[in-house]
């Protein structure tokens, strides 16, 4: 349903008697041909205003079909149902793991801080709903995805120690990683613009080793990155935040489009997905590189490239419209090409690899710190700090106009 | 005493109006529906549509003595669980709603597959705040939505459940259906008003 801002305030806040005058009106009126029931109720109400202008209201209402109610939720009630149960959550042991605290829990899955008791080890250890027996393609891919993501050993991915099934349900248990995510950072403050960068190598370097070992992220986006105390980017889930849903939720085809205009049912985060994801097209690592598009520009901007009301108009400002660039991006010389670039539509001009994002980005971060250098010994600097806790978009501003004024004079 | 004679009387209690029979049957029931969910997940695909009749159906045998079934428990037990679907679809979408805001997500992203949008969310907690008003001015309608809407229940079930022809619940689904609608509109506006027009 859609809810209309233009419908005024009701306070009519009604006696007994007068909402079963209402109904009276109401129901001797609804079925009646739609032409005469203005009439049938005006003459009903008599000089009551009040009660016909509810009358009025709700035949209207009556005659909407896109009435929140006509959509029934029980379905959904039974996946939640079936999903993650509570005493699930008050579980102290699964597996080979000690379970110590519940770090967060998803539509279906969760995650704990769990100890390995083999290797005395902490790890995060998600759990994932259960498996259709009959998938066995899903499974396969599953486990192929999980065995290639372990294999990869980076500073910047979060290791996968391990992936096995217990008590009927598969799990993963992952590098514990504590520090921030990138979502948390972006809703404190802004960021400086060479830590911005900085961020953003990092998580191309991580795309990088990903790639290699041929497994696409799918879901890169602020939710997915860790930053450590040590500003060491880890990138989670990789290979197998949306592998695992392929075919479990989905049937076949996760990216199906069905799904995602399917009510109150989404995977992932529309903001992020590229073209082809929404479309439901065949992925590669490009789409990679879109959705690392996208969480730069949100970095820089301070809000994403493409957004709407409802994940519909998120969509089709993902395939249609072109990112606005503020202005104030074209103060740091290049950065607009390397987001244009990222976020292309089409995927032949888009960066073909992470390697060429990776260079553009150092270059661009090579010159700002030189820049930066050269201001430093020529002028006393602004204290650093002064944006921290300011908002987001006047902190973007102070900082590229006032604290590194790099290439403005 | 059998555990199934002593949901039969709980049920029975509760629906004389013993509000202390009701916390004891709402864990039990609760955990028999997820039980029952989780076993049909496991055997079937997930994307396949469980009626609630169907869930709540298997419940009730499960939890009373098969080849006694009582119709007049056997309501209660339905109203009862329409009830309980509606207060875990709420909790599900509390948890969601206080998600988005920032609430307590860290270390691991969650969000890989979310059962309700934020949007659906907001939607139906708003539903249930309206809800609660309905039953103020007129308790048949709210709890023929209630086990319609979260109970998955038809016309003619609840018809046979609260003792009128099936047309006469239609009737007033139809009126309450409006009647949500309406006042949720108006809430989203009183939302946006920042509640400046309490009643």
């Amino acid at each position: 349903m859609r809810l209309s801002e233009t419908q005024p305030p009701k306070t009519f806040f009604m006696k007994r008697t007068q909402w079963q005058n209402v109904e009276k009106i109401f129901n001797q009126t609804i079925f009646l041909p739609a032409e005469e029931r203005y009439g049938h109720a005006l003459e009903a109400c008599g000089d009551n205003k009040d009660l016909l202008r509810e009358v009025i209201e709700l035949l209207e209402e009556a005659e909407n079909n896109e009435n929140f109610l006509s959509d029934p939720i029980y379905s959904l009630g039974n996946k939640i149902l079936a999903s993650i149960p509570q005493d699930f959550l008050d579980k102290t042991e699964f597996a080979f793991y000690d379970l110590l605290e519940v770090l967060g829990r998803g539509g279906s899955s969760v995650v704990f801080l769990a100890k390995d008791k083999r290797l005395d080890r902490l790890v995060a250890l998600k759990i994932l709903p259960y498996l259709l027996p009959d998938n066995h393609e899903t499974i396969l891919r599953f486990q192929r995805e999980a065995k290639a993501a372990s294999a990869i050993s980076h500073q910047n991915v979060a290791h996968i120690y391990e992936f096995n099934k217990a008590e009927d349900r598969f799990y993963i248990a992952m590098e514990y990683v504590t520090g921030e995510t990138l979502r948390q950072m972006l809703k404190k403050n802004a960021f400086e613009l060479l830590r911005v960068l900085d961020i953003s190598i990092q998580i191309t370097r991580a795309l990088i080793v990903s790639h290699r070992a041929n497994i696409i992220h799918r879901d890169i986006k602020p939710e997915n990155i860790m930053v450590t105390d040590e500003n060491l980017v880890k990138v989670l889930d990789f290979g197998l935040a949306k592998t695992f849903y392929a075919g479990h939720t989905l049937e076949a085809d996760m990216e199906s489009f069905s799904l995602l205009t399917s009510p109150g049912l989404v995977i992932g985060t529309v903001g992020y997905m590229s073209p082809e994801q929404v479309r439901g097209q065949k992925l590669d690592s490009r789409t990679d590189l879109w959705s690392l598009g996208v969480t730069l520009y949100e970095m820089l901007v301070g809000e994403r490239p493409f957004t709407g009301e409802t994940q519909s108009d998120v969509q089709a400002k993902i395939l249609l419209a072109e990112p606005d660039f503020p202005a104030k991006l074209n103060e740091i010389p290049g950065i607009v090409d390397v987001l244009k670039k990222l976020l292309s539509k089409d995927v032949e001009s888009r960066y073909q690899n992470a390697s060429d994002v990776l260079n553009d980005l150092e270059f661009i971060k090579d010159r700002l710190s030189s820049e930066v250098q050269k201001k430093k010994t020529q002028l006393s600097f602004p204290n650093e700090d002064e944006n921290v806790g300011g908002n987001k978009k006047k902190s973007f501003k102070n900082f590229v106009s006032q604290k590194f004024f790099p290439f403005k004079k | 005493m059998t555990e199934s004679e002593n949901i039969t009387q709980m049920l029975t209690a509760w629906s004389e109006g013993d509000e202390n029979s009701l916390e004891q049957l709402l864990p039990l029931v609760e955990q028999e529906l997820r039980r029952i969910a989780h076993n049909y997940m496991r055997r079937e695909n997930l994307n396949h549509t469980l009626q609630t009749t169907a869930l709540i159906n298997e419940a009730y045998i499960e939890l009373n003595n098969q080849h006694s079934v009582n119709w007049q428990s056997r309501k209660h037990f339905y109203a009862l669980s329409a009830q309980i679907m509606r207060r875990i679809l709420l909790k599900y979408a509390r948890d969601r709603s206080c998600a988005k805001r920032g609430g307590n997500f860290s270390h691991v992203s969650l969000e890989d597959v979310s059962i309700l949008t934020a949007e659906k969310s907001e939607e139906l907690i708003a539903l249930d705040e309206a809800l609660n008003r309905l039953s103020e001015i007129d308790v048949v309608k709210s709890s023929i939505v209630e086990m319609r809407y979260f109970g998955g229940l038809t016309i003619e079930e609840i018809g046979k459940i609260l003792g009128y022809a099936p047309i006469t619940i239609a009737v007033h689904w139809k009126l309450a259906k409006a009647w949500l609608g309406r006042e949720m509109k108006g809430q989203h506006y009183k939302s946006k008003m920042n509640r400046s027009y309490q009643s």
